[in-house]
């Protein structure tokens, strides 16, 4: 559905996005995921040929994504927090400015978006609060049953009730579209995606379904029979290995429980007990991040 | 089409106050053109071209600023649009809210004058094209490549900042026996229309804002040097036919005439050199006109002065030498004749360049350009009322007031099509007495804006000073007896242009100051 290769997008003084190579498959809700200023928007932004690449290309329902051209863009449904709607518009007429370009438009799904989000027709876009217009957005880019929904930070700065109600009905309404979805908030993401990529100053550092990354990430915490100091050379798929009293607890990138119990043991001596605890997508990213900024400092 | 129609109808949509307001304004407008039976505009109507032009450049740039083209978080982007639609329904929305409105005011304004508007179709539809290439294209492609409204208005602002120090602002006294440069024009409107083009194209096909904006900077820079410094000869090498021989100027021997009608007219305190010279017109025609000449003077000394043209398009351009010629016949006679042959050709010298030539043997040579022409049919009308003359156009006799309360008979021509120059004629057949003026010889104090480009009539006049006293004094035979009125008859002879030349001079060695007039 959407292939990268090799995506690098350099402005005067950096390097925004450096060789991102992904695959989207296709039905799948892909999350890109990673902290302010990874490249996320960057790469969605070429993605959907709003701004070219440096070096590299991207291809998008079977073309490069720089001749995206009316056709494809019919079957995309694209919803930005950065997007300028034409606030001049009342809701009706928006929906109705924008039904004509869509050939696939179903006006009971229309109506149902609107019902289910409360949209009030007779009000200008630019009367609606946030909420409302990404509604509004979403309700538009919804209705024609897209193939490909990307999405660019549509819910950030929203109430969880409202995130959730258009997270519930995007995979509601189009059960088959492939969704890209670009976030920073990971709640958000954990409910949705099935694959995840997680970027970092412009580089990604893994892409992989959310069910693996789930199985592969672990809490680890271990009891000791008596304090000792950490022992040197611990994998470096622990991440941040903490000490306190008796207690060593770190993050196991690549958990699998036989392997690691044994490496444990290998590690320590006197382990009284070991606990390993399965982490929300949140905790795994803090975890990343926090395990990022101990290696830069 | 469907989607043509539906973006275009959504921008009626949304701009219909403004487009009312354009509306509103070319209404007033073209009312006050209908009524308007003088040369020069009210300050009213001369703002009113410039505000309605400027109206205009908005609402274009409105109309495409509905889909921007430059960043990356506008909704249309992702939208099914198809480029080709899209600036279908610009240009639908520009013709519609812009150019209709247009044409229809300039058929009303020719059919409330009295011309037949189907008879001037062609040119009514020239106007929009060109008022189109000047105008609105370069508009739309300004708005391409701004990221919002604000940006346009600072663009336009500072375009027209320049346009107007090119173009030497609003000038109190309208010169407007200057000669306009049609190739300059031309050559400027067809090099901003197709950058202008060539901007929509980029940007509504491709989307590349960059080479978008260094194609409009390089237009722009290529456009300002044009304006100001394209060489009047220029114009004349492009449309000079040689087919009826080339007319001749050389030195006349005599240098001891009287020069002080001549100087009347130079007027001026700089050191002026006047040489009298004899002039050949060529096989092609005995009447012609010299628009400009080229003076270059080389010294012995090594010191070089070419002659420059003054023009209200190089403000900052510092002159050392004005080079023209005159006629002692025209100069000197109240009853001017106007086809008399220059026998003068007068060198205005800047101080500093008079103190270095003044003394030392110099080479004069150049060029002068030749408009030459015919005299057409003459029209006769009478002392007061109006009627057609061939050639030319509509013309109405009327009295009129002067600045100072004065009298004056006010000769008023215009038409849809360009005035020629045409030289008037009082005759008083009783008296056997007449008096001759060409059309256009007045200045009229302008406080404003004075031009009138969005007029479909092109209007000239003159005016004869009026007398209640019959007796022809010194001094005062320029003066017309009111009395005369009822009996004299207007004739209007046009002028009419039959080809252009340029002639070579070369005058040899002279001391300059031997040809000094003394101030």
């Amino acid at each position: 559905m959407i292939r990268t290769d090799r995506l690098t997008k350099r402005y005067r003084h950096n390097e925004a996005l450096h060789d991102l190579t992904l695959e989207v498959p296709p039905g799948s809700v892909f999350a890109l995921v990673g902290p302010n200023g990874a490249g996320k928007s960057t790469a969605i932004k070429i993605i959907m040929n709003l701004i070219r690449p440096s070096v590299g290309r991207a291809e998008v329902l079977g073309i490069d994504s720089t001749r995206l051209g009316a056709v494809e863009l019919a079957q995309i449904g694209y919803v930005s927090e950065n997007q300028r709607l034409p606030e001049w518009m009342r809701v009706d007429y928006f929906l109705e400015y924008c039904r004509a370009f869509y050939p696939s438009w179903d006006n009971g799904l229309a109506e149902e978006l609107v019902r289910h989000y409360h949209l009030p027709l007779d009000r200008r876009l630019s009367a609606l609060s946030r909420g409302m217009k990404v509604k509004a957005a979403l309700a538009v880019s919804l209705a024609y049953r897209p193939r490909l929904i990307v999405l660019d930070e549509p819910f950030s700065g929203l109430d969880v009730l409202v995130r959730e109600q258009l997270i519930e009905s995007i995979v509601d309404c189009t059960p088959e579209a492939t969704v890209l979805i670009a976030s920073h908030d990971l709640t958000e993401i954990e409910s949705l995606a099935t694959h995840v990529a997680y970027l970092n100053e412009g580089r990604l550092e893994f892409v992989e379904e959310m069910e693996v990354l789930s199985a592969r990430f672990r809490e680890i915490e271990i009891t000791l029979d008596s304090p000792s100091g950490l022992p040197s050379g611990l994998p470096a798929a622990w991440l941040d290995p903490e000490l306190s009293g008796v207690v060593v607890r770190f993050t196991d990138t690549h958990y699998e429980p036989v392997r690691s119990r044994d490496e444990v043991a290998r590690r320590f001596a006197g382990v009284r007990e070991i606990q390993s605890r399965e982490m929300s997508f949140r905790s795994i990213f803090l975890a990343l991040a926090k395990s990022r900024r101990t290696q830069c400092a | 089409m469907r989607l043509i129609l539906h973006t275009l109808q959504k921008d009626f949509r949304r701009l219909w106050p403004a487009a009312a307001i354009t509306w509103v304004m070319l209404g007033a407008l073209a009312r006050a053109d209908r009524w308007r039976a003088d040369w020069l505009a009210s300050s009213m109507e001369g703002w009113m071209n410039l505000l309605l032009t400027m109206a205009w450049v908005m609402l274009a740039a409105l109309a495409v600023l509905e889909e921007p083209l430059v960043g990356d978080g506008h909704f249309w982007t992702t939208r099914p649009y198809r480029w080709p639609e899209l600036l279908m329904a610009k240009l639908a929305f520009v013709v519609l809210a812009i150019h209709f409105p247009s044409l229809l005011a300039d058929v009303f304004v020719l059919a409330a004058r009295g011309f037949w508007p189907a008879d001037y179709l062609g040119l009514l539809f020239w106007k929009q094209i060109l008022f189109f290439a000047a105008v609105t294209l370069p508009s739309i492609a300004l708005a391409c490549l701004v990221r919002n409204f604000t940006h346009f208005v600072i663009a336009v602002f500072a375009i027209a900042a320049g346009i107007a120090i090119l173009n030497g602002g609003f000038q109190s006294f309208p010169d407007f026996q200057r000669q306009e440069s049609e190739l300059r024009h031309a050559a400027i409107r067809v090099l901003l229309a197709t950058a202008a083009l060539a901007v929509i194209w980029t940007q509504y096909a491709r989307r590349r804002v960059i080479p978008a904006r260094v194609m409009a900077i390089a237009a722009m820079l290529a456009a300002a040097p044009l304006s100001a410094w394209l060489p009047a000869r220029a114009e004349y090498v492009a449309i000079s036919r040689e087919s009826g021989g080339i007319p001749r100027i050389s030195l006349r021997n005599s240098s001891t005439e009287d020069t002080s009608a001549v100087l009347g007219r130079l007027g001026g305190t700089q050191p002026v050199a006047l040489l009298p010279i004899a002039i050949v017109p060529g096989a092609a025609g005995k009447l012609f006109r010299i628009p400009f000449v080229e003076v270059e003077i080389d010294a012995q000394n090594g010191t070089r002065f070419r002659s420059k043209i003054p023009s209200p398009n190089r403000p900052f351009e510092r002159i050392d030498l004005v080079a023209d010629t005159f006629s002692t016949a025209q100069a000197r006679s109240s009853q001017q004749e106007f086809y008399s042959p220059p026998d003068w050709l007068a060198l205005r010298f800047s101080v500093p360049a008079w103190e270095r030539l003044k003394n030392v043997r110099v080479r004069i040579h150049g060029i002068a350009a030749f408009d030459l022409y015919r005299r057409g049919a003459a029209g006769v009308l009478p002392g007061q009322g109006n009627g057609d003359v061939p050639d030319f156009g509509h013309c109405t006799v009327m009295t009129a007031e002067g600045r100072y309360f004065e009298e004056m008979l006010k000769v008023y021509c215009e038409s849809p099509r360009g005035l020629p120059a045409a030289s008037i004629t009082l005759r008083h057949e009783p008296s056997s007495r007449e008096w001759r003026i060409r059309l256009n010889s007045s200045v009229t104090y302008s406080p404003g804006p004075h031009a009138t480009w969005l007029s479909p009539l092109h209007r000239g006049q003159s005016f004869f000073h009026l007398t209640n006293s019959v007796e022809s004094m010194a001094g005062s035979q320029w003066l017309v007896p009111i009395s005369y009125l009822s009996s004299a008859r207007i004739e209007i002879t046009p002028e009419i242009v039959t080809g252009h030349t340029l002639a070579g001079f070369d005058f040899g060695e002279v001391t300059l100051a031997s040809w000094l007039v003394p101030r």
